[in-house]
């Protein structure tokens, strides 16, 4: 089954670095990865957190619900986000200071 | 019912010190409802010295329930949700954040099925207190609870529980700020009187206060309190630029500090101090542009 | 220094109660600690009435950044059946009937939507993406450190988000070896809150009053809720001797590290009027003396934190339960 892992990022793309908040990140990046870790397709998406007045952490993670994402990469996910990715079911990794590419292999070979 | 309201930007300028004192002064000719709509620092029942605050009721806000017989998992509340408080997860029925609801309730008259149930959530209270010895006077206070977010759904529900209890006189103490609680706290005013300091700081806010007066069409006086510490040649230019007719200073006294560490307003504790004299015109001149004077 | 930190140690300025001298003891503290080698980043929290750039005499900035929230709404009249509904439904009273029309007030609309949902012809628009305020730098103050200070419109909510705005930019500049010490507004709502949030150190600021004594307490219980170590300065501790005492052993009960107090000095007075803070304007007077050495204590604390903050943590977090009313 392939998976949707959601990067949390400022412009986006493989190169981007992981972004250092998760509610008022600018985007996700949202990489679909195939049973043998193949990249099967990179999206980058708007986070509406980005510009909330309020509840950022709870509208990023709806985004990664609509968008169907299984695992979310990036920092600490803030008390409302945490809550909310538990509701959702969402698997929360944190990494920093790394690119999307290097989180991504990290995660592929078990950390 | 007269509506006159104390406000002014800056914090601890003397907005409440003002306000109790008016408040005292107008008591002695007409039924005064004081209303206290700090609701994150409520001082004007300490600067009256009442020890305790009575006619507790819940300042309550709108929170949604869901009614899962009804909810088709739409999603339609948690896209109007516009503070973030209602999450769709991909499985059960939405989930409500009380922290983060405002109480618009826009989720309750968007959901297509009616599945929202109105529930509350308690932000804060008021209460409702005779002051002990001076007859026609009622202070009405709101408080907000420590860690609500929450300030402008408190005072509109504390605004209108003092609107109903006031028949004379409804005199607005506002918070700090420029936020739209000091707005929700103006409106309708016959008179703003919006206290600053003869400081730089006091001016910057002042001014704030001024645009919000201004654009709401508000009739607004000024007083400077604790005049004396510096110039207020900017204050009065400042003034003219957003149409203020009259301006008032209260020096800067010991008498003033004193009554306040005694919980006892000023124009009580020494009548007779320049302080209290500077009160009283101050009360002349608004109950007489509020009531027309002579008419008792 | 903290472990694993990526912005700074956040230092938060706080009193509930306002004009109690948080902006310029927040000035000076940034000074003398700046001149002891911490490096040092001011962070003004107050939105809605920002003064620290006054007390340290800065008015021109480096950088000013629009800042866009929200939106108001309003109603086209020609379509408005004057039914009342938005009026009876808006939440925060924003409506109003002048000389027979229906208008939203927009000092006081939220934007929350409900009102478009009430109305039966679809006549209320919303103003969007509306400039709400500025985010303002000065990337080197005469005092030698950057300071970030946020100003929002008057009238529009959610102060508290350009506060956390401020305070992130002040972090980005100062980076992770950085001090970012915050003046936070009056009261104890959401910009209050927005500053408290990750803070390693909360010096409140109260003045001998009953009034002030009741605001602190209020603060004191936000830092209970965050789980964050509190210290205590007591400005014009002369005005009331005996309180000063009052306060003092209350703050000892409540696990409050008393930082010592600032005496009522008018040249306080005089040097706000100069937009220069008192330590430079005055040396030598008692509150700059005072201040000199309550900058010598939160320098030390700095220099030892994790020790101190073992020492002040609450014993236990009391989280925020919000109360719940379920439909009847």
């Amino acid at each position: 089954m392939p998976k949707k892992i959601a990067f949390v990022t400022d412009k986006g793309g493989l190169d981007d670095r992981i972004y250092e908040r998760f509610g008022r990140a600018p985007t996700f990046t949202i990489v679909e990865v195939g049973d043998n870790g193949e990249i099967l397709s990179i999206k980058v998406v708007e986070n509406p957190g980005f510009k909330a007045g309020s509840g950022a952490g709870i509208k990023a993670v709806q985004k990664l619900i609509d968008e169907g994402v299984e695992i979310v990469i990036g920092p600490n996910p803030g008390p409302n986000a945490y809550l909310a990715l538990q509701q959702a079911g969402i698997k929360s990794i944190s990494m920093l200071g790394v690119t999307v590419r290097e989180a991504l292999e990290r995660f592929l070979s078990g950390k | 019912m007269k509506r006159l309201v104390v406000t002014g930007g800056k914090g601890g300028t003397g907005k409440s010190f003002i306000a109790t004192n008016l408040a005292v002064l107008f008591a002695k000719k007409h039924h005064v409802v004081l209303a206290d709509l700090d609701v994150e620092a409520p001082d004007d029942h300490v600067l009256l010295g009442i020890k305790e605050l009575s006619n507790r009721e819940e300042a309550k806000a709108f929170l949604p329930f869901i009614d899962t017989s009804k909810c088709t998992r739409c999603g339609v509340c948690a896209k109007v949700c516009d503070t973030g408080a209602i999450l769709m997860p991909p499985k059960g029925f939405p989930v409500v954040f009380p922290r983060l609801c405002s109480g618009c309730t826009a989720c309750y008259y968007a959901c297509p099925y009616n599945a929202i149930l109105k529930g509350y959530h308690v932000l804060g209270y008021s209460y409702v207190t005779k002051h002990p010895s001076i007859e026609n006077l009622v202070l009405v206070t709101g408080v907000l609870r420590e860690g609500e977010e929450h300030t402008p759904p408190v005072v509109v529900n504390v605004k209108k529980r003092a609107e109903n209890t006031a028949r004379d006189l409804l005199l607005i103490d506002t918070g700090a700020g420029t936020g739209n609680q000091i707005a929700i706290s103006l409106k309708d005013a016959d008179l703003v009187l919006a206290v600053t300091e003869p400081t730089p700081l006091g001016l910057h806010d002042l001014e704030a206060v001024l645009k919000i007066t201004y654009e709401m069409g508000l009739k607004t006086w000024v007083v400077i309190n604790r005049s004396g510490l510096g110039s207020i040649e900017k204050h009065v230019k400042t003034m003219k630029e957003y149409n203020v007719e009259k301006y008032f200073q209260v020096p800067f006294h010991r008498d003033a500090v004193d009554s306040y560490v005694k919980g006892v307003p000023v124009v009580e504790y020494k009548p007779g101090s320049i302080v209290s004299k500077s009160i009283y015109s101050i009360y002349t001149e608004t109950e007489n542009t509020l009531y027309g004077g002579g008419n008792d | 220094m903290i472990k694993g930190l990526t912005g700074g140690v956040e230092i938060v300025v706080a009193s509930g109660k306002g004009g109690v001298g948080k902006s310029t003891i927040s000035a000076s503290l940034a000074i003398i600690l700046n001149r002891r080698g911490f490096k040092l980043v001011a962070a003004d929290a107050d939105a809605e009435a920002p003064n620290l750039n006054l007390v340290l005499g800065e008015t021109v900035w480096d950088s000013i950044e629009p800042y866009y929230e929200g939106r108001y709404a309003y109603i086209i009249d020609e379509k408005c059946i004057r039914c009342g509904e938005c009026l009876k439904a808006c939440p925060f009273d924003a409506i109003s009937v002048v000389d027979g029309r229906y208008v939203v007030n927009k000092l006081i609309c939220e934007g929350c939507y409900t009102c478009s949902f009430v109305c039966p012809t679809k006549a209320i628009r919303f103003a969007r993406d509306i400039v709400a305020g500025y985010l303002r730098i000065k990337y080197e103050t005469r005092y030698g450190f950057p300071l970030v200070s946020g100003e929002i419109t008057p009238g529009r909510p959610n102060s508290g988000k350009l506060v956390t705005e401020v305070k992130n930019k002040a972090k980005k500049i100062g980076g992770p070896d950085s001090y970012v010490l915050i003046d936070a507004a009056a009261g104890i709502g959401c910009q209050v809150i927005s500053s408290l949030a990750g803070a390693h150190i909360v010096i409140m600021v109260a003045e001998p009053t009953p009034a002030s004594f009741s605001d602190l307490k209020r603060i004191y219980k936000l830092t209970r809720h965050f789980g964050i170590p509190a210290a205590l300065v007591i400005n014009k501790a002369d005005l009331n001797p005996e309180y000063v005492e009052y306060i003092k052993s209350w703050a000892v009960k409540n696990k409050v590290d008393y930082l010592g107090s600032i005496p009522y000095d008018e040249k306080v007075a005089y040097a706000i009027a100069e937009m220069k803070p008192v330590i430079e304007y005055y040396p030598d007077t008692p509150a700059s003396r005072a201040l000199y050495k309550i900058g010598g204590k939160v320098a030390s604390i700095l220099s030892n934190l994790e020790e101190w903050r073992l020492k002040y943590l609450p014993e236990k977090i009391e989280p925020f339960i919000p109360i719940v009313i379920k439909p009847s």
